[in-house]
Formats: structure tokens, sequence, C-alpha cells
């Protein structure tokens, strides 16, 4: 318990001095406040999932903060929250919104009319605790009754002491850098980690260098990006991983040159969009913009996106957004007097 | 002691006295091209096509880094595109000057690869601390007409874009009648063969290259070893071939110059087949012997270059034939694109 408090000190710090979560640096507003009561359930059932579950007879409980303080002192295990609200207070539908759940302890998974958005550490068996992450969940839009009732599901476990969702901002943001994006690519990715160290990057041929593959063999968990994979089961991973989305676009965007915005990370990464080199950037603070021609994305199919990441030593990961798709001609008007 | 310190005293008066004379005065403008030009981020070969319409593109002051003109966080690649109007009378001799780039461009008159300094991804490597300045071939220029300059762009970090600070079309120098320039088209060949210096050589088969440019920008991309130039030009009857200087710029890395069919000169061992002495930087000027050139007839020029490592070939002008009289005129003139134009840095600039 004393080791735990003690970790959670080091991490406050951390967050003090700005270095423990880039998202932090990113400029998001809040559209909606989602803090107060929320409905609780301990257990797990997947049903609790489904936005049509009557859960009228379930406790009440305050969000953030942690279950000890609201009646259920001394239990870990697993427990469901859930939200409604109304769909017509998101006013825009081009905007991209993105659910944030502040700290929870130790690791969810979260539901947003029925689909899973994301999660963040790893359940039992293979547990892992995310405590440390800032939950920042992409709602795609398609998801959004902006006409109705929204039901929000968040499966959580608590492996010790505290649980719940603890701490931080708990509501719906949009961040002003997504406006724009044809398509926003925040969210849940697969993540394999591959065994390479960083020392043979630069050594390597350039034709590995442009041909890399992930193993057959590769172990895709998911995880939520952007953020680094220390706070998401992985503490002191450095080393080299991969990452792959599979996304559509649409039709609209048929015939035109696009750039691909991957965000900051660290350190370096190599881009292959469906099977092709694209291209690679080695600063671990530097906005990756990639250029896509015409026709390298297939309007009516499923693109795969895969992203080879080498960390030389601390934090690594895609940890920074925004990640998305634009078009060419509207690209420099994008990016001109951003901040 | 302290005549040594008027003695140092008159000697900096004498050197502000030169400085204001001649080689602090900015060389004139034949066109300018700064202002406004537009400007895309991302990366399409058909922004290099005169025809291509940029109308919808953003505006951008050149020269400036572009992080000062509202892309403060972008690196990447980007290209501008500027309109001018180029005229030109038969002794000029154009080239384009745009300073600084950060990190690497690639320039393309009406649709003309005109050539490019530093590498792109994925053979990657900054040229951002290189002046930039590009023979504009009169084979692509629109005489008195609309002519597009497009730049592609490519910064990495830091600061990006055209940073000049002198961004303009200059010409090399008002050449008398009694001159030629040898810009353009010449006739290339890879590898080595000391009979291509003769006279009489049947290059009709060799590759078409310009001149002044890298021959790594002209399609003979990481090439080291010899290479061959040649070039056929007929001199006026009227012609002075007395007290001739053929000035062929800088070649990269040691070359051996022949005047129909006769060695003129050379810089560098060919031998030893080993540039030590940054013979790359070293302005050419070699002088013809007088009973050389053939006015009224076809004269021959064939350059052999030897390029160590890296970039190779006859790649800054100017290329020309001019009189020894006008020589220093030309030197001034040239030596006053090359050295600082404020005093006090070309002060600092003497004394280190």
């Amino acid at each position: 318990m004393k080791l735990k408090r003690y970790v959670f000190g080091i991490f406050v710090i951390c967050i003090l001095s700005g270095i423990q979560d880039a998202v932090a640096g990113e400029k998001w507003r809040m559209i909606l406040d989602l803090e107060g009561r929320w409905l609780f359930s301990i257990g797990d059932n997947s049903k609790w999932a489904s936005p049509h579950y009557d859960d009228a007879n379930w406790e009440r409980i305050e969000v953030p903060s942690k279950w000890e303080d609201e009646g259920f002192y001394g239990y870990d295990g697993f427990a469901w929250y859930r939200k409604s609200f109304d769909g017509t207070l998101l006013k825009s539908k081009t905007d991209t919104y993105n659910l944030f759940l502040g700290y929870i302890d130790d690791v969810d998974e979260v539901y947003f009319n029925g689909h899973k958005i994301g999660s963040s550490g790893s359940f039992p068996p293979r547990y892992h605790t995310a405590f440390n992450a800032l939950r920042n969940y992409y709602i795609p839009n398609v998801y959004i009754n902006f006409g109705g009732k929204n039901v929000i599901s968040v499966r959580v476990y608590d492996a010790e002491i505290e649980g719940g969702i603890v701490s931080g901002d708990v509501g719906i943001f949009v961040n002003d850098d997504d406006r724009g994006l044809a398509v926003n690519l925040r969210g849940s990715w697969d993540f394999s980690l591959s065994s390479k160290r960083y020392n043979d990057y630069h050594q390597e041929k350039f034709s590995s260098r442009t041909n890399r593959r992930p193993p057959e063999e590769a172990n895709w968990i998911k995880l939520s990006v952007p953020g680094v994979w220390e706070n998401q089961g992985y503490p002191n991973y450095d080393g080299s991983a991969w990452y792959r989305k599979q996304f559509t676009v649409p039709k609209e965007l048929n015939g035109d040159d696009l750039i691909l915005v991957l965000g900051k990370i660290d350190d370096i990464d190599e881009v292959y969009l469906n099977g092709k080199y694209v291209g690679s950037s080695t600063q671990h603070d530097k906005l990756r913009f990639y250029n896509i021609s015409a026709g390298e994305i297939i309007p009516s199919a499923v693109n795969l996106l895969l992203v080879y990441v080498d960390d030389t030593g601390g934090l690594g990961g895609i940890y920074e957004g925004p990640l998305g798709l634009i078009k060419q001609s509207e690209f420099t008007r994008y990016v001109r007097w951003r901040d | 002691m302290k005549t040594v310190s008027i003695k140092k005293l008159l000697f900096v008066i004498f050197i502000f006295a030169c400085a204001v004379d001649g080689w602090s005065q900015e060389k004139e403008k034949h066109t300018s091209v700064s202002g406004d030009w537009r400007f895309i981020l991302g990366d399409n070969k058909k922004f290099a096509k005169p025809e291509f319409d940029d109308s919808d593109w953003e505006k951008i002051y050149v020269p400036s880094e572009w992080q000062r003109e509202g892309f403060r966080h972008y690196h990447g690649y980007a290209w501008y595109r500027k309109k001018v109007t180029i005229d030109y009378d038969k002794n000029d001799a154009l080239y384009l000057e745009l300073g600084k780039i950060d990190d690497v461009d690639e320039v393309y008159l009406n649709g003309h690869f005109i050539g490019r300094t530093g590498g792109f991804p994925p053979d990657y490597f900054t040229a951002y601390n290189y002046n930039r300045r590009y023979h504009l071939p009169k084979e692509y220029i629109n005489k008195g007409g609309k002519n597009v300059i497009a730049v592609r762009v490519y910064d990495e970090g830091g600061e990006g874009g055209i940073m000049g600070p002198n961004v303009g079309i200059y010409n090399y120098i008002n050449f008398s009648e009694n001159s030629m320039h040898l810009f353009g088209k010449w006739k290339f060949h890879l590898d080595d063969d000391l009979k291509w210096g003769a006279e009489h050589v049947d290059d009709s088969d060799w590759e078409d290259i310009i001149v002044p440019a890298t021959w790594e920008s002209q399609g003979f991309s990481n090439y080291d070893g010899f290479a061959w130039y040649r070039k056929s030009f007929v001199l006026p009857r009227s012609f002075q071939i007395e007290d001739m200087l053929i000035v062929l710029g800088k070649i990269d890395d040691l070359d051996e110059v022949y005047m129909n069919g006769k060695k003129i000169g050379s810089t560098g061992s060919m031998k030893r087949k080993w540039a030590s002495d940054n013979e790359y930087d070293k302005y050419r000027t070699y002088a013809i012997p007088d009973e050389l050139l053939k006015p009224g007839q076809t004269n021959v020029i064939a350059v052999r270059v030897y390029d160590q490592t890296g970039l190779g070939g006859i790649y800054e002008g100017p290329i020309t034939l001019l009189p020894q009289s006008e020589y220093k005129e030309f030197w001034r003139s040239y030596r006053s694109q090359y050295y600082p134009n404020d005093f006090w840095e070309w002060l600092s600039y003497y004394f280190d």
C-alpha cells in the first residue's frame, strides 16, 4: 500500500513537471461536463455494455471518486459504471468528440451505445494496471445519437486498495486540432511489441528500413492512441513495437491527394500504408505529416496502416495527436497560424 | 608600439574605403522575385507544371522562413510558385538566386528541372547552409513573357523554407560583343577516354546535359568518377581571338580542358585522382593560346572531369569566353556576389 502511494506521489510530481502525459500538451475544450451522479454496480456482466440494459435499480455513485469513499470500502475486483446523456447537447455533427474519464484504478474498458471505444491496462489473467494513464477515448461520430439518449458504460477492474474512476476531468471534449480532419484516427489501435532494440536501428540497411513487416506470430493487443505505452501496461519498455490500424474513408475523398497526420511519436517511426512504405521520421518532438497520393487509399475498402516505432529510452509510442487524414488541398490552411 | 597602432588604423581605414568603394554594393537585380509567392504544404510532381492552377494556394512572403509565416510547427514538404516576366538581351546570362533554403530544394522553370541542392528522403541530406544559385537556360525561358518558377522544398526540422537573404534573377555580367556565353546544352558522357579531348569526335549519341548544374541533378545520381563534357560553338567572323580567356565557373572536383583538341589547362591532379585542396570550390579561368580559336568556324571545347565523391560536374557559372581586358571588371563583379555586402560582416570575415 505504501509503495503504491509512493509511486502515485512520484506520478503527481511528474504531472506537475509536465512530462507524465504529453496529451496535456494538447488543447482540449470541455463541451459536456459528465461529473456527478453515475449508476454503479459491482460484479461483471457483458450485457451491461448494452444501451438497452435496464439499470434502474443500480446504486448511485459520485464520479470521480474512489468507490471506497462511496460505500464500497474494501471492494477489489470488477465493477461497472453507466451514465446516459442527451445527444442534442452535442451541437455540431462535424466535430470530433472525445470522452475523458480522468484516472481509473486500475483497468477499464469503455462502451459507447454498446460499441467498444477503447480500453486501458489489461484485465486478468494478464493483469496490468494503467492507474497513471489519463483516459481519453475518441468517440466515432457514427456511434453518437445526436437526436436523443446516449449511454456510456465503463467496465473497471481494481486489483487492490483504491478503485474506480478516481480523479480528473470527466466529460466530453473537443480538440481544435481535430477540426478539419476528414478522418480521425484517434482511438483504439492494435499494438504488438517487437523484440528489436534501438541500437540496431541506424545500422540497419536502408532496404530493411523500408520493407519491414510485423512477424506472423505477433501478439496484438489493444492500445489507446495517442498515449505512451508506459501508461498502458508496458511501464519500463524501451525498444521497438508495431502499431496497426484498420480504417475506412468517406467516398468524397476518392481521387484526392491526402496528408496523413500522425501526431508526435517517441522516437523513431516507419510508416506503411496498405503494404507500401510511406516514410519515416526520427525526432520525438516533431509532428508527423506524410503525403498520400490519390489512389493509395481505397475509399470503398478497409485500409491498413502499420507503424513501426522504435523508442530509444524514456517514454515511448505515439504519444500526442492529432491523428488523421486531411485533403492535401485543405492542409495548408489547416496548418497555418496554428500554435 | 604606437606606430604599429597607427599603421593598423590606417589599414582599417583603407579597408573601409575599399569596402565602401566597390565590394559593399549589392549587385543589381535583373528581375525581382521577392514578395508574395503561392505556397502549399505537401508534395506532388504536378506542381512543377507551368499550367497548374495555383490560384487557391496560400500566399507567402519570400524570402522568409515559413515558421514566421504561420507554419510554426510544420516540417516536411512544401512547394512555392511564382509567375515572373523575364526578358533578356543576346549577351545576358541569367541565374536565379534563392539564398539559403532549409533543408533541401529542387527548382523548375516552366516545368523544366534546373537544379537541386541537398537530398530528398529517403536519401535525405541537408544543404541548409548553401547559397542557391541556378542558371536559367535560355532554352527554357519564355522571352518577354510569363514564366513559372516552382520550388519544391523539404524541411527536416528547425527553420524551413526559402530563407534568402538575396533572392532575385541576376545577370552574371554585361559582357562586350567580343565575348561568348557557353551556358546551356552540352554533350555528356560517363567514363573516360583521352580521345574524347580531340577536335573531331562523334558525340552525336552522347547525352544532353545542362551546364552549369551538377550531374546528380540531371539523372546521374550517385555517380562518382570520370565524365566528359563537349560543346561545339560557332564564333562570329569578326571575333578577336587574341588574349582570350575561358571562364568555367566551378567544377566538382578535378578537370582538364581542351580547346579544338589542345589541352589549355587543368585543376588538380587527374593522375593521382585525388582532390586534396578544395578543388571543387576553386574558380576556373584558363588562358586560350592566340592561334587556337577559329573565327567564322565551328570550335569545340571538351572538359574531362573527375568527381571524387558527392556531387559532381560543372556546377556553377559563368561559362564564358571573354577577353583578358574585361577580366578585371568581371572578377570584381563576381567577387561582390560572393563576399558579404555589409561592411562590418565583411570586416569580420576578413579578420577571421
